[in-house]
């Protein structure tokens, strides 16, 4: 069977390219998290009020941003495939959503392990907190929706579906759950509260910020690369490849 | 509009000769409602306080458990696939069916709220607020479930997966209907909350429908 | 076109055929691209004579030159498995298809594209020379799908499942037409019965009932309709599509039983376009 039967010949040519930039994201994100760690935990200056504890948000923070900007680039793929019916969107869909679920996972326990000295407690009902656990919700939801259902393209749509209906809500659920909060809780400490911060402590957090950039992409790319593999066995090409046996 | 009502008359049909299922769903509702007291004890002031919630809470927990038999039966039987073979836009025989939905599921919770807020010990005015907010705020549960209920159609296990995709998108809507309550207990003004209410329905009135016809046009592929 | 072979028996109006024409021969050679032969000639001087079909010629004459029904290079992937590929058929007014292939070589998933129920893995289908997709509701209202399911509910009485059925597929028929045709198919006895109390081949006359209503749709596209049917059903049901072919329409069906029809039948073997 030839490839030219199918419409979309991308992920052929997107398989060797993503090979190529694997490697790439990979030493650049090894690279800027050593430089961004180095600069948060050894070179930025104790804060005036909490000490030593603050040094998390260089880990909490960009986590914290990159699940947030994942889950959205998933809803631009999501709109791409519906919309332009391309497969390997779905597949980007399908390979960013692992890391985006560690990421919010890694925002709610460093969230929780600063909370404890900080509030005095592990889980606040802060409106960031709270949001972040219901797009944590939201990601299991896509991970076990597109793994229960068999057919993968059924999967992909039924993902990209959710996805949209679940960007939609995201605003929606962040402002419902903040406005909530207010009425109960009064002002929460937030972390935007520190007055100014030292310039050091910034570019540390926006190294570690590309850190986790290069990271998502160095890891989609790699977990895209499996998937087109697994998707497209069916075609000469990739069988090809398999057989050849390691996969590059 | 022939087929609007006609899927109403039928849906609405076949709801009433299987009333027995409908009134399981009813019963779960104020059994779950009814434990709490058990769970955290009857004193009257705490009750007073969880009340508006509790019911809220056991209000989405009931429209969940209603939500799998939305469209699984006509799944089944092949009915799904002919409407969507109708010349008609699929959007409105799905409003159709969701409405059908809501008249069996949620318009009974609604009428039966005001006695769980006498056993909650509520005020006649929080009640009145209550099922007010519950009467705006139903629709947008059936909607958003209908969602979940189209995606999850046929699948093992499915309805577990329902309750994780559909809960965490009801969210603003629960925070919205129970904190009405509060805002009147706490002598505030409750038209906000009653118009956003409205809002979030009117908003799921207007996107729902369609993420619901591409779902189960992914189901019947 | 009249349907000269068609006889209206007697008050219980089933269908009897004057001249059985054994004209299907499954055991001809298929080619690649089966092209239609065409209409059979009709006899000079006949006059319809059933009055369900002969009140159709009218609404027929809007269809009866330029139907044309495209598959063109379709490809079917089911789950990760390509079932069919490069699978081509042109069917004209009149053609009688036959969709034939063993168990899993994917005869219901191209029953299922040809209905629009689907997207193919490629190709394209083309009602009128326009890709399908691009005309779903001019396609639907052109279409009657019978699908493996009776596609009945079992709470509803066979009368308000198929007015209900009609309605969504924007068929025009009153609650006492849809009552009329359930007598005529011999379901007199049943009317106010539940569905779930019906057997297996008196749910499937419910479901056929909707053939009777669906005559004004050029094209009928068929899932297995001869299985659960008894000898005189399966009889009346070939007469019925080869009347449908004879006025004009296309039938596409599926079926594992031999059935013999007044019309030639072209076969498509779903297996010679496996990969």
């Amino acid at each position: 069977m030839t490839m030219n039967l199918f419409r979309f010949s991308s992920p052929q040519t997107f398989y060797p390219l993503a090979g190529r930039l694997v490697p790439v994201f990979a030493v650049l994100a090894a690279l800027s998290c050593i430089f961004g760690l180095y600069l948060g935990f050894f070179v930025a200056p104790s804060d005036a009020v909490q000490g030593e504890v603050y040094r998390i948000i260089f880990i909490h923070v960009p986590a914290a941003w990159m699940s947030m900007f994942i889950y959205v680039v998933m809803a631009f793929w999501s709109a791409i495939g519906l919309g332009l019916g391309t497969r390997l969107s779905f597949y980007m869909t399908r390979a960013l959503a692992p890391t985006g679920a560690l990421f919010c996972f890694i925002a709610l326990w460093t969230g929780a392990l600063w909370g404890r000295p900080t509030w005095g407690t592990y889980w606040v009902w802060d409106a960031r907190l709270t949001s972040q656990l219901l797009l944590q919700f939201l990601y299991f939801g896509f991970i076990a929706l597109t793994s229960a259902i068999e057919d993968p393209r059924r999967a992909d749509k039924a993902g990209a579906i959710i996805t949209l209906v679940g960007v939609i809500n995201v605003p929606v659920i962040y402002f419902s759950v903040k406005w909530w909060n207010t009425l109960h809780q009064g002002a929460s400490v937030s972390l935007t509260k520190a007055p100014s911060m030292a310039t050091t402590m910034l570019l540390g957090m926006l190294v570690m910020a590309f850190a986790t950039w290069f990271y998502s992409l160095a890891m989609s790319l790699y977990r895209v690369r499996g998937i087109i593999l697994e998707r497209e066995r069916h075609t000469d090409w990739a069988r090809q490849l398999i057989s050849k046996g390691e996969p590059k | 509009m022939k087929l609007i009502l006609g899927m109403l008359h039928r849906d609405l049909l076949i709801a009433w000769r299987s009333r027995g299922d409908l009134l399981v769903a009813l019963c779960f509702f104020v059994v779950v409602a009814s434990l709490f007291p058990f769970g955290i004890g009857a004193d009257a002031a705490r009750l007073h306080m969880i009340g508006a919630g509790v019911i809220w809470v056991a209000a989405l927990l009931a429209s969940l458990l209603a939500l799998p038999r939305l469209f699984a039966q006509d799944f089944e039987s092949g009915v799904l696939e002919q409407l969507l073979l109708s010349p008609e836009p699929p959007v409105l025989w799905v409003v159709a069916k969701i409405l059908a939905h809501w008249l069996g599921t949620g318009l009974p919770v609604v009428v039966i709220t005001p006695l769980l807020g006498l056993m909650y010990q509520l005020e006649p005015g929080a009640i009145g607020i209550l099922t007010a907010t519950l009467a705006l705020g139903t629709p947008a549960l059936s909607l958003l479930g209908a969602i979940g209920a189209a995606l999850t159609l046929g699948l093992r296990g499915g309805g577990s997966l329902l309750a994780l995709l559909v809960l965490p998108l009801c969210v603003p809507i629960l925070i919205f209907g129970a904190g009405a309550v509060d805002a009147w207990a706490s002598g505030l003004t409750v038209q906000g909350h009653l118009a956003l209410l409205g809002g979030l329905s009117l908003g799921c009135l207007a996107l729902a429908p369609l993420a619901c016809v591409a779902a189960l046009r992914l189901a019947c592929e | 076109m009249p349907i000269s072979y068609l006889r209206r028996t007697s008050a219980n109006s089933t269908l009897t055929y004057k001249n059985d024409i054994k004209a299907g021969n499954p055991a001809a050679p298929t080619r690649r691209v089966v092209r239609s032969t065409g209409l059979q000639a009709p006899r000079p001087g006949a006059k319809p004579k059933h009055q369900l079909f002969g009140g159709l010629a009218r609404d027929r004459r809007l269809w009866l030159n330029a139907l044309m029904f495209e598959i063109d290079q379709l490809a079917c992937l089911r789950g990760e498995r390509l079932l069919f590929r490069k699978l081509g058929c042109t069917l004209a007014a009149g053609s009688l298809l036959r969709v034939a292939g063993a168990n899993g070589t994917g005869k219901t998933s191209l029953l299922r594209l040809l209905a629009g129920l689907g997207e193919p893995a490629a190709g394209q289908i083309r009602w009128q020379g326009k890709p399908i997709q691009t005309q779903r509701e001019t396609f639907n209202a052109a279409l009657c799908y019978l699908g493996h399911a009776a596609t009945l509910s079992d709470l509803l009485t066979p009368e308000e499942n198929l007015h209900f059925a009609c309605l969504s597929a924007g068929i025009a028929a009153s609650p006492q037409e849809c009552c009329q045709t359930l007598q005529e198919i011999g379901l007199a006895a049943q009317l106010d019965l539940p569905c779930k109390v019906l057997s297996q081949g008196q749910r499937r006359r419910v479901a056929l009932a909707r053939l009777t209503l669906a005559a004004t749709r050029p094209l009928w596209i068929l899932d297995e309709p001869f299985t659960a049917l008894d000898q005189a059903a399966i009889e009346e049901l070939a007469g019925r599509c080869s009347a449908h072919c004879a006025a004009g329409g296309i039938v596409i069906f599926t079926s594992h039983q031999d059935v013999s029809f007044t019309l030639p039948q072209q076969t498509l073997k779903v297996e010679d376009f496996a990969p």
